[in-house]
């Protein structure tokens, strides 16, 4: 039988989610995990408090004053249940920031609003920061594991994203949480990682703390792409190469973007010098090259492509 | 033979099994106690159970005729309707407060509408007296029958049998059934068992023969389905217990999906990602039965902890079971057992589902009700990894296609191209056609249901990858626990199975069958052609062979001959010179003509020779 690891003392922390336009459904189903980790926490005495926090940028509620005090009886293990809400076009970045302004918790978890998490993960998670060198832990997601390389013995890695990540909070505040004058959802985990990193911190990823989120596969194993997001995608590869001192790959990316076939990239390029041009690109970082990963169209070695 | 005599065969069978039944179960203390037969008709036991058993036996019959036949024998015999509602009581008035030491029912039951009474008063009876009782009736499910009904024959062999026409037929299940209601159950049997029954004629009927295709595939189904196939009567022994509700539509209620999860209790972070997996589903109808298989008392632990860790509307809906001994195959069948789902899924310990998973099936169920469902699995490799002192499970590849995106039963013939948790079947395969998973077999048991699944229910199609399939790269699996040569003697069972009775193949394949024969013999033809080929060119260059081989010799002997005479010459010439050489010595030189003659002579055998040698090379 598996010896659970303990994070040293009780933690407390908080879980917080952009919800937009999400299943009421899901939404609930994904506190009623939180509640079974929370109880499993307080349990086993690894739990001082959980707190969730949900920031609601969605055209209509998603949840009612109603819904959300039955939530509050039924789901007791959980600390406090706060619904915020935001302005329909705010970002994740952005979203996340006001979201950590809530909460005063020693750990700070960025979660999708659907995640269905297990009853260890966040126990887990929180023992990786009894490694001071430890900033950030991102738990493993399933079905479909993110491909990007992982130290085998220690999980270090280049960057976490934001299904299910816990920092700790005095570093997210002490690397100004993320750039959201930057990024909008896009780059903005992987620049965040890069600054913990920057800070003298590990990201580190771990395979024994899992989360459920709901991805599709095709037929022939690769990952269902997501309508709409070439824009973005576009413009904060250039935005991640700037901020991160690879000139060479903002003009290798203008210049692909340029020539290509997708409205949606030519009008990033443009973005992207008219931000130079304008003067509104931020202060580099990494001068030498030292955190920043930038491997092929990704931002770490992957162990495979998806 | 006619189908009266055929039917006149065995008619007392029943009887002689009724006593057989009753002998092992009467006490020797009997002290002319009562037994009663009820619908004795003539009274076919009575000499037996009085003299043999000596009981004091009582007829009860409708037919005022038979009872005074029989009291005319020498017994107690009484007219009673055993139809009435008052058939309690007339019994209890028969009785009369004696001793009852047993009754027998054989041959009635199904002639009266009010059977279920009569087993209550019975029931009552058998309780209050701690007596025994022996029930006889019809097996209206003989698989001469079935099959017969199941083409829309129905004929009545016994002229009688219109004026006094059965109202109730029983099948094992539904006497037993019927019998759990008025509080009594069978503790031993021993049915008449009759391979040609009364319904056997004409006796070269295509499907009612052992030997036709039809008729070994309708047997194969019925005995796999059913044991009674061959049974003409039920003959059991029943004592009183509790009586029981008979059970209504087992459909309400019960969750679409059982999912059936072998474990070891080995796995604990495997499990873990598996439940996970089940927990993040976005159809909620299902329920999971966990085996835990061969587990020591830490792994039950380690199992029951990662069960707890569930969320509760996962955990509502799972049930732990403890299994310890068996094959592979003997955890799933206790889930199928145990199972309450109209569909049977199994997900082992090891693997994940995609959200979806049940969700996919369901919708596909309600499309297709009564067939199996498939959808796509990837194969992933994977490792354990220790981060940070505690395991994980790490991919090592891409999900990638290994299998067939559709599905063809003549293909799995070949070889499995379907992981278990990539397909799920309706349980009537298990309830109704007795499918279940074969103990013997230690690999490959869900290859052999899915291809008898298969066959019975066929296949649709899911177009949507449902599951991710692990392939452990540096740990122990069951592709690595069993020896190739296990591997390859199961999959010869499942071949000799195959092979040992009709297959029923499924529209559509035999158009894939005939594409891939003629093409298998078009590549047999094109081989045939280059064998010839090669054949020929074999034959060619024997000939050739030969006929150097002849030349060689020919030009040998030739040669030889050539030596001969080159010989001769040259002792002639030899001659010459010796002659020419007297002739400087005393005689006349050779004149020019002869000098000539002897140069040109030298000369074309030189020639000859010089031709022969070049023939030869």
């Amino acid at each position: 039988m598996l010896r659970e690891p303990f994070p040293g003392h009780p933690v407390s922390l908080v879980v917080q989610s952009l919800v937009k336009e999400n299943a009421a459904e899901a939404v609930v189903r994904s506190l009623e995990a939180l509640d079974n980790s929370a109880g499993s926490g307080k349990r086993d005495l690894m739990c001082e408090r959980l707190s969730v926090v949900l920031g609601d940028a969605s055209t209509e509620a998603v949840l009612d004053d109603h819904q959300l005090n039955s939530l509050r009886k039924e789901f007791l293990s959980i600390d406090e249940i706060q619904y915020v809400d935001l302005d329909e076009k705010t970002g994740t970045a952005e979203g996340h920031n006001r979201l950590a302004n809530f909460s005063e918790s020693d750990y700070l978890v960025t979660s999708d609003a659907e995640v269905i998490v297990d009853a260890r993960a966040l126990w887990r998670l929180a023992s990786a920061f009894a490694d001071g060198r430890v900033g950030v832990a991102e738990a493993k997601r399933l079905p479909v594991e993110h491909p990007k390389e992982y130290d085998r013995q220690t999980g270090r890695t280049s960057w976490a994203g934001m299904d299910f990540t816990m920092t700790r909070r005095d570093l997210f505040e002490q690397v100004g949480g993320f750039d959201e004058e930057t990024f909008d959802t896009h780059g903005a985990a992987v620049d965040f990682s890069w600054l913990v990193r920057e800070a003298g911190y590990d990201v580190v990823f771990h395979p024994g703390a899992l989360v459920f989120l709901d991805r599709r596969l095709t037929s022939e194993g690769g990952s269902v792409p997501t309508d709409g997001a070439e824009f973005e995608a576009a413009l904060s590869a250039l935005l991640l190469a700037h901020k991160w001192s690879r000139e060479d790959r903002v003009e290798r990316g203008l210049a692909a973007y340029d020539s290509s076939s997708l409205a949606e990239h030519r009008r990033a390029a443009a973005d992207f010098r008219d931000r130079r041009t304008g003067g509104r690109l931020v202060k580099q970082h990494d001068r030498d090259n030292a955190v920043g990963s930038f491997v092929d169209d990704v931002y770490a070695e992957h162990r495979f492509a998806l | 033979m006619s189908p009266h005599e055929a039917g006149d065969r065995r008619p007392h069978d029943k009887y002689e099994h009724a006593l057989g039944l009753l002998a092992r179960r009467l006490s020797t203390d009997i002290n002319q106690a009562v037994h009663l037969d009820l619908m004795c008709g003539s009274g076919h036991m009575a000499e037996l159970l009085s003299v043999q058993h000596g009981v004091h036996y009582v007829g009860v019959d409708v037919d005022g005729d038979r009872i005074e036949a029989l009291t005319a024998r020498g017994f107690e015999a009484h007219v009673a309707d055993l139809d009435s509602s008052t058939v309690a009581a007339s019994l209890d008035r028969i009785l009369d407060g004696r001793p009852l030491a047993s009754i027998t029912l054989v041959d009635g039951l199904e002639y009266l509408g009010g059977g279920p009474r009569l087993l209550d008063a019975i029931g009552a009876m058998l309780a209050r007296e701690r007596a025994v009782g022996v029930v006889s009736v019809p097996n209206a499910t003989h698989l001469d029958i079935g099959i017969k009904a199941l083409l829309g024959e129905w004929d009545y062999v016994d002229p009688d049998v219109l004026e006094q026409s059965p109202v109730r037929l029983y099948s094992r299940p539904s006497l037993r059934a019927v019998l759990r209601t008025a509080g009594l159950t069978s503790i031993e049997e021993a049915d008449v068992v009759v391979a040609h029954s009364d319904q056997h004629f004409p006796a070269d009927h295509v499907a009612l023969s052992r030997a036709s295709s039809v008729g070994q595939w309708l047997r194969h189904l019925r005995s796999a389905a059913e044991p009674s196939g061959m049974v003409s009567h039920f003959v059991w022994t029943v004592v009183p217990v509790p009586p029981a509700a008979m059970a209504a539509d087992s459909s309400v209620g019960t969750p679409f999906l059982s999912v059936i999860m072998r474990t070891q209790g080995r796995r604990e972070q495997e499990l873990r990602e598996a439940l996970l997996c089940l927990a993040g589903q976005t159809d909620l109808d299902f329920e999971v039965l966990v085996v835990a298989h061969r587990t020591t008392r830490d792994q039950q632990t380690a199992v029951e902890r990662v069960l707890e860790d569930q969320p509760p509307a996962l955990r509502a809906r799972t049930r732990l079971m403890l299994l310890d001994h068996g094959s592979r195959s003997a955890p799933l069948n206790l889930g199928l057992r145990e199972a309450r789902g109209r569909y049977i899924g199994v997900f082992d310990d090891d693997d994940l589902v995609l959200g979806h998973w049940v969700e996919e099936f369901h919708k596909a169920a309600d499309r297709d009700p009564g067939r199996v469902l498939r959808s796509s699995t990837l194969r992933q490799d994977a490792a354990v990894v220790d981060v940070r002192g505690f395991p994980g499970v790490r991919a090592v590849g891409a999900p990638t296609k290994v299998w067939s995106t559709e599905f063809s039963l003549i293909e799995h013939l070949v070889g499995n191209q379907s992981p278990s948790m990539g397909w799920i079947y309706p349980r009537s395969l298990h309830v109704h056609m007795g499918l279940a998973y074969d103990e013997s077999m230690t690999t490959t048991e869900d290859w052999d249901v899915l291809l008898r699944a298969a066959e019975l229910a066929g296949v649709t199609d899911i177009d949507a990858v449902t599951a991710i399939y692990h392939f452990w790269t540096e740990r122990e699996s069951s592709a690595t626990l069993h020896s190739r040569d296990e591997w390859n003697a199961n999959q010869r069972e499942i071949e000799r199975r195959l092979d040992s009775r009709p297959f029923l193949v499924p529209p559509g394949e035999t158009r894939a069958l005939r594409r891939t024969l003629v093409r298998m013999q078009d590549v047999e033809r094109g081989m045939c052609v280059q064998d010839l080929a090669t054949q020929q060119q074999a034959v060619n260059m024997d000939v050739e062979r030969r006929q150097h081989e002849q030349e060689r010799r020919r030009l040998t002997r030739r040669l030889a001959r050539k030596n001969a005479e080159l010989l001769t010459v040259r002792g002639q010439n030899a001659e010459m010179r010796r002659q020419l050489a007297g002739r400087d010595e005393g005689s006349n030189p050779p004149s020019a003509s002869e000098s000539r003659e002897g140069q040109h002579l030298a000369r074309g055998w030189m020639r000859r020779v010089r031709k022969i040698i070049q023939r030869q090379r």
